[in-house]
């Protein structure tokens, strides 16, 4: 009897013991003791200039609310700081502010384009492309409206079309033109061409704005994709150089790492950005490579935060929890449908990475076929 | 080239979406008669825009800045939320701080006080509709154990509600009916108690069962077990309910698992010969964290808590009272038949050890997937 009295007592101790580490995560609301304690990270108007430009904004804006140049500016920064950050907040703020612009008759066509970016990166990809039309039937040859649209179209896999708005940026601007082509070719069936044309346009890429940034990351991304380890090390490298803080480039720099098995740079990479889902994934992963021992935590994080997301009902993250499920969770079914719903709306390298991961994790080599068919079309290694 | 960078917003933006989780609040309405309680989680993160609650600009936000500023953030949150059209008016009760996945919110405790009881509770909640429009509202109306939600925002702002009001005999009936149908429903319980009781019209010696006598024995065996088995997991089952203490749930389901399995192998070769009960208490504080999942993520008021887990316990006590009634006559009428104890205790404790094998193995694996 006793080694059964015993297993049942060590086990109840094994759960109370185990409950201590949960019983604290479950800590009730409370009043702070200090001053001094640090609640929360915000945006920072005193020493980041973007930061700085926001608040400044916002006060030109608050003096002449009837300007549509003062809302449009401060949406503008606003998306600015989306693409920096990655938070929806942002995007929601230049949201509400073009939104009374656009009960007026006519609607300014910045309003519109500002309106199209945002649908485009709710993933309303659709309702995205119809704004942009009507900017375009309103001012033929728009250069925002045709990159816009190219962007979208090659995302969603309408690759004709998507060129033939890229070529109507070759009288605007040769540089954009090119790098958009560029980018469609790579995914398209000719690969080769597309990476040899960003290597030659990357250096005549002006440093604003991040153009040079977008074509860095463009080649250091069609690179990696085709195995060319060293020449995607470089770009990504130079791209970094350009906007250090960029949160797409960081994130196509950790993803180059992660495949290089390189976790612990990762880690050094990004232990800042833990508010940022997509990067404080790639971290995960980074410490399962490295078995560290902050993986369970961010793991019951990325958790949470998946779950706050199903509770207001979004879908906007698809691909992400899909990457989460299959390598971190080993929930291959789950990732599967996740990867499935997500290959409806977007067909990127990354989607059908994901699409094709999970499929073989789920032992379902009917579910792989869109994916292989894609990287059989795009002329790219599976 | 000024609206260039509009451009390459929008080129790499597709792949930046969602990066991080939107602003959400959460409110949670718990009815009381005429009176409602309110709890209200705020981003502070959100609270800065409009408030501006960074005094020195430097990016961290402290309890210093905030706190002298709770009446500007209360006055600014309540009058962006009006309940029943304002025939609930809303009395702040102060603010605390928590933290949820993404960051730091302020805690707004309110109560309103309505003319009637509401039948219906009409929710009309604008806050941050003009400053963001992917902000939402994930609401929650508590009342007597029925949870309605709603989520609201800028292109539905407002909704009405139908509450479920229950009188306390109607709880404790449900709870009942839940906890009898636990334990049938509840495969894993079942099959345990099937393992515990299997060997109950024998005795052991020299780890073999041999048959009673007499039909006394029997019965007390019985009611030994299944009395110490639900004296155990009400006591797991009120701690893990009432919150005090919590388990995770892949490592109860592997316990319980493991539990089945060892009563299983134990009839097949008895090395706990005498006092099951002991055996049967010990396993069944496991099982109280098993059933309890069932009642903690209620978020029932605490004496609605109080009459639920006594139900809950009762019906529990019924099922496993029903399953005893239904196999003492048929344990004690054959167990002296060779082939019944063959084929039920020998080979009925073989299935139940591989069937919770397999579970052993299944839920451990999930344990380790987790951690």
């Amino acid at each position: 009897m006793t080694p059964i009295i015993r297993f049942a007592g060590h086990s109840l101790l094994c759960a109370l013991l185990c409950s201590w580490p949960s019983a604290a995560a479950l800590a009730e609301a409370y009043i702070p003791a200090r001053d001094n304690l640090v609640l929360d990270i915000v945006p920072a108007r005193k020493s980041n200039p973007l930061d700085a430009r926001i608040a400044r904004l916002q006060g030109q804006l608050a003096a002449q609310p009837q300007v549509f140049a003062r809302a449009s500016e401060l949406a503008q920064a606003h998306l600015e700081r989306f693409r920096r950050d990655g938070d929806p907040r942002d995007l929601g703020q230049a949201d509400a502010l073009i939104t009374p612009w656009l009960q007026t008759r006519p609607i300014a066509p910045l309003a519109l384009l500002l309106r199209a970016s945002i649908r485009q990166s709710n993933h309303q990809f659709d309702l995205a492309l119809a704004d942009l039309d009507t900017v375009m039937r309103a001012s033929p040859g728009n250069t925002e409206a045709l990159l816009m649209r190219a962007s979208i179209l090659q995302v969603q896999a309408r690759y004709a079309d998507a060129r033939e708005s890229c070529g109507g940026l070759v009288m605007q601007d040769a540089v954009i033109a090119g790098v958009c082509l560029a980018n469609v070719l790579v995914v398209s069936g000719q690969p080769q061409q597309g990476v040899a044309l960003l290597q030659r346009l990357a250096p005549q890429a002006p440093d604003s704005h991040g153009v040079s940034a977008w074509v860095w990351a463009s080649l250091g991304e069609a690179a990696s994709w085709r195995g060319n380890t060293q020449l995607a090390e470089q770009a990504l490298r130079a791209g970094r150089k350009v906007s250090p803080d960029d949160a797409y480039l960081k994130t196509a720099w950790a993803d180059y790492l992660l495949s290089q098995h390189r976790g612990a740079e990762v880690q050094k990479l990004l232990a800042d950005d833990t508010r940022n889902d997509n990067l404080l994934l790639r971290l995960a992963m980074a410490e399962q490579q490295t078995r560290d021992d902050a993986l369970a935590g961010h793991i019951a994080d990325l958790n949470a935060r998946f779950a706050a997301a199903a509770a207001r009902g979004d879908r906007v993250h698809l691909r992400e929890e899909a990457m989460f499920r299959l390598y971190l969770l080993k929930q291959p079914e789950a990732a599967l449908k996740l990867a499935q719903a997500n290959w409806q709306v977007q067909k990127e390298t990354a989607d059908a990475r994901i699409l094709l991961a999970s499929a073989r994790a789920a032992r379902q080599p009917a579910a792989a076929s869109p994916a292989l068919q894609w990287f059989k079309q795009a002329g790219l290694p599976a | 080239m000024m609206r260039l960078c509009l451009l390459l917003i929008a080129l790499c933006c597709s792949a930046v979406a969602s990066a991080h989780k939107p602003s959400d609040s959460y409110l949670t309405l718990v009815v009381d008669g005429t009176q409602l309680h309110g709890r209200w989680d705020i981003a502070l993160r959100d609270l800065d825009v409009p408030l501006v609650l960074d005094a020195d600009g430097d990016g961290k936000l402290t309890w210093g800045e905030v706190r002298p500023r709770s009446a500007d953030i209360s006055a600014y949150a309540f009058s962006h939320l009006r309940l029943q059209h304002g025939d609930c008016p809303l009395k702040p009760q102060g603010m605390q701080i928590d933290h949820h996945s993404d960051g730091a919110y302020a805690v707004l405790r309110f109560d309103a006080q309505c003319a009637a009881a509401p039948k219906q509770l009409s929710i009309d909640y604008h806050l941050f509709a003009e400053l963001d429009t992917l902000h939402k509202g994930l609401v929650q109306v508590i009342d007597e154990g029925a949870i309605a939600t709603a989520i609201l925002g800028v292109g539905h702002p407002e909704e009405t509600l139908d509450i479920h009001g229950k009188p306390a005999w109607a709880i404790a009936s449900d709870f009942i009916a839940a906890g009898f149908t636990h334990i049938w429903l509840g495969f894993d319980h079942a099959l345990f108690l099937l393992a515990l009781l299997l060997p109950a019209a024998y005795k052991a010696q020299s780890r073999r069962w041999q048959a009673v006598a007499s039909l006394r024995p029997v019965a007390l065996e019985l009611l030994r077990i299944v009395t110490a088995f639900t004296a155990a997991h009400a006591i797991t089952l009120t701690l893990a309910s009432l919150r005090w203490v919590s388990v995770p749930s892949a490592l109860v389901e592997t316990g319980i698992a493991v539990t089945i399995l060892l009563a299983a192998l134990n009839n097949l070769y008895p090395l706990v010969q005498q006092r099951l009960w002991l055996l049967a208490f010990g396993f069944g504080l496991i099982h109280g964290f098993g059933f309890a999942g069932v009642l903690a993520d209620m978020a029932l008021p605490r004496w609605h808590m109080v009459i639920a887990l006594g139900a809950f316990n009762l019906g529990v006590e019924a099922g496993q009272a029903a399953l005893v009634l239904l196999l003492l006559p048929v344990l004690y009428l054959y167990r002296h038949e060779v082939w019944f104890k063959r084929v039920v205790l020998y080979g009925g404790s073989l299935v139940v050890a591989l069937f919770a094998c397999g579970w052993a193995w299944q839920r451990a694996a999930q344990i380790g997937a987790i951690t």
